[in-house]
């Protein structure tokens, strides 16, 4: 009689209380499992958000010297131009997507007579990729010809558009910018951004950076994005830039309040921290479920073995070894709790399933990202189970071996 | 080795604590059975009968003194060589037959077998063989609350011999059962001894013990001359 025949004759026998127990393992194993996917899809798509900033990406802005440096006093204030995104570009070949950014004084933009204050960026060709700016279906983002030309185009936030054109096509229609006609070359594909210096980039209007010097006549732009190839050099690609920076313009390139530095790469660090943080807590609330469950296994062992002392003493006095005794009793709490540990899983998939099809419209929804049953769920979850099953049933089965035949056998 | 030394119990004593006093089981027991005995154990209730049986049969250890089965000292085991020697050597046949309730006759019969690590397929052969020697080969497929009191001991005594054991104890076998299926199981018991295993019986009944080749008396714990 193998210990599963026996364990569905317990089954049948104990159909309510088994029942119980069975529940509490799915539940346990639900809540593991769908909290650490969830912990996982929030974690993801805070990162998504934060590049949807700029992966990886550096900022620096002018500022103001605090020492002296070179014969020259300090209070000195330092402001970059486009040609020392040119500069970059041609000295330094480890920053990539170099791109210089005006922003974002508010200007008026109109159309047909709708008029709404947005903010207006100048900026170059790179910053698409830099950004994660990339077009809609049918538009296209600021190119070189755009820039040579000082093109009066304008790429509009899907926010923007939203507000001036509603479900109307704006890609080729002409608004009007300070009250000067642009023509619209494209609009955001609608993405994920968590933070952001000026605006999101769904509530901005972006112009090449040639126009916006003509336009509006700025010299210094009001920061230089880039992004260093190899993340793991970063540092260092940084320091060659502030050096090459600091020539250029005659400061301390050891002057923190000249370089208005801004790293993304920083805030995914930090992001990573709060999202672990966050995964160990979900992982924990979910374990301590489980861990309840757990008991409730216990428990009902330990009845089941109470429940079948007389048999116990039986089996061995016609020659049972203990430890074959515990055995039986350790896989059954290994089958109750894996049975239960199946279904469990079967069930957070299915509420996983049903997660994703919520639409995301909403902001906020947007966070919960789209929870998977991942491989490490599954493996941590599975792991988590098997030491509870173990937990579960070694105890009562550590019982029912050291039960005392002669004992057993005494009582009717 | 002499057969006159196959089990031999010297100066055994089985103490029991039971709440602040301890009882006294066994006081001294020095006890020969030889190899293919027919031996009754008879006392009144209480006398300690079914302790010796316990430790003739391995199910549990004296207190102090020694016990040697066929050349081997049993005390010092652990639970898990006791095990062992139960399941290969030894058949147990009890007053209240201890079958597994929800088990059919066979499935019974077969429980030594598994924990002998025998195969389900040979299990099932060999317990019906053995059902079929105790005369239940038309029962096989029955729990034992559909069975009489007769046939379930016939079940218990078929599960006793599965393993080829050389010695059968048997404790009360009869108590429970109207005389005629009583007299029936003894005479199984006869056959089985004539079939040259050792048979002890413990009982209370005179009558039943003169039916074995020896009666041993044991009274307060301490074996009676004969």
């Amino acid at each position: 009689m193998s210990s599963v025949s026996h364990l569905i004759r317990q089954l049948k026998q104990d159909r309510i209380r088994i029942a119980l127990t069975l529940f509490g393992i799915v539940w346990g194993t639900v809540s593991i499992t769908v909290l650490s996917a969830l912990g996982e899809s929030v974690h993801r798509a805070l990162l998504k958000g934060q590049k949807g900033q700029g992966d990886g990406l550096v900022r620096v802005a002018g500022g103001v010297t605090s020492r002296p440096y070179a014969g020259y006093p300090r209070g000195r204030w330092i402001g970059f131009i486009r040609r020392d995104g040119q500069l970059i570009r041609d000295k330094v070949p480890e920053a990539e997507l170099v791109c210089a950014e005006f922003g974002a004084p508010f200007r008026e933009v109109a159309w047909r007579g709708r008029v709404i204050n947005v903010q207006m960026l100048g900026v170059e060709p790179a910053y698409r990729d830099l950004r994660s700016c990339f077009p809609q279906e049918g538009g296209r983002f600021i190119n070189d010809l755009d820039m040579r030309q000082r093109r009066r185009v304008a790429f509009l936030g899907n926010d923007i558009k939203e507000k001036l054109f509603g479900e109307a096509s704006a890609v080729g229609q002409t608004v009007r910018i300070m009250n000067l006609p642009f023509t619209v070359i494209g609009v955001l594909r609608p993405k994920l951004q968590l933070s952001s210096y000026f605006t999101l980039d769904k509530s901005a209007v972006f112009i090449p950076a040639s126009t916006f010097e003509s336009l509006i006549g700025w010299r210094h732009v009001s920061g230089i994005l880039y992004r260093p190839k190899d993340p793991a050099t970063g540092q260092k690609t940084n320091a060659t830039v502030r050096t090459l920076l600091a020539a250029r313009h005659g400061c301390d390139p050891n002057d923190s309040r000249v370089w208005n530095v801004y790293n993304t790469q920083e805030l995914v660090d930090i992001l990573n921290d709060v999202g672990f943080g966050m995964r160990v807590f979900m992982f924990l609330i979910g374990a301590l479920t489980l861990i309840v469950a757990g008991v409730g296994v216990a428990n009902i062992m330990f009845v089941l073995v109470q429940d079948s002392t007389r048999q116990i003493g039986i089996k061995m006095a016609v020659g049972a070894k203990p430890r074959q005794i515990l055995r039986q009793y350790l896989l059954e709490g290994f089958a109750l709790v894996l049975l239960g540990g199946v279904i469990g899983l079967l069930v957070s998939w299915a509420v996983l399933w049903l997660i994703r099809q919520i639409p995301m419209d909403q902001e906020g929804l947007a966070y919960l990202g789209r929870p998977e049953l991942s491989p490490v769920t599954a493996l941590t979850v599975s792991s988590v189970l098997a030491l509870i099953a173990l937990a579960a049933g070694f105890f009562p089965a550590r019982r029912a071996a050291s039960v005392d035949p002669v004992e057993a056998l005494r009582y009717e | 080795m002499d057969d006159n030394q196959f089990m031999v119990l010297r100066d055994v004593t089985k103490v029991y604590p039971m709440g602040d006093t301890d009882v006294q089981a066994l006081r001294g027991v020095n006890l020969q059975i030889r190899a293919g005995e027919f031996v009754a154990i008879l006392g009144p209730s209480g006398s300690g009968k079914s302790t010796i049986m316990h430790i003739l049969g391995c199910l549990d250890t004296p207190t102090s003194g020694t016990y040697h089965l066929d050349g081997v000292g049993i005390q010092g085991l652990d639970p898990n060589e006791l095990a062992e020697i139960r399941n290969s050597r030894i058949g147990f046949v009890f007053q209240s037959f201890h079958l597994l309730p929800r088990a059919t006759a066979c499935e019974n019969v077969e429980l030594p077998l598994v924990f002998a690590g025998v195969n389900a397929a040979d299990r099932r052969t060999m317990a019906e063989r053995v059902l079929e020697q105790v005369g239940l080969g038309h029962r096989m497929r029955h729990l034992p609350n559909e069975l009489s009191g007769g046939e379930r001991q016939r079940v218990a005594i078929a599960r006793s011999l599965v393993n080829g054991p050389s010695i059968l104890l048997a404790d009360e076998p009869t108590g429970n059962l109207d005389s005629r299926s009583g007299a029936e199981i003894l005479a199984l018991f006869e056959q089985l001894h004539a079939e040259g295993r050792t048979v002890i019986l413990v009982t209370h009944d005179e009558s039943i013990a003169q039916r074995t080749q020896r009666v041993i008396s044991i009274f307060d714990g301490k074996i009676q001359p004969d």
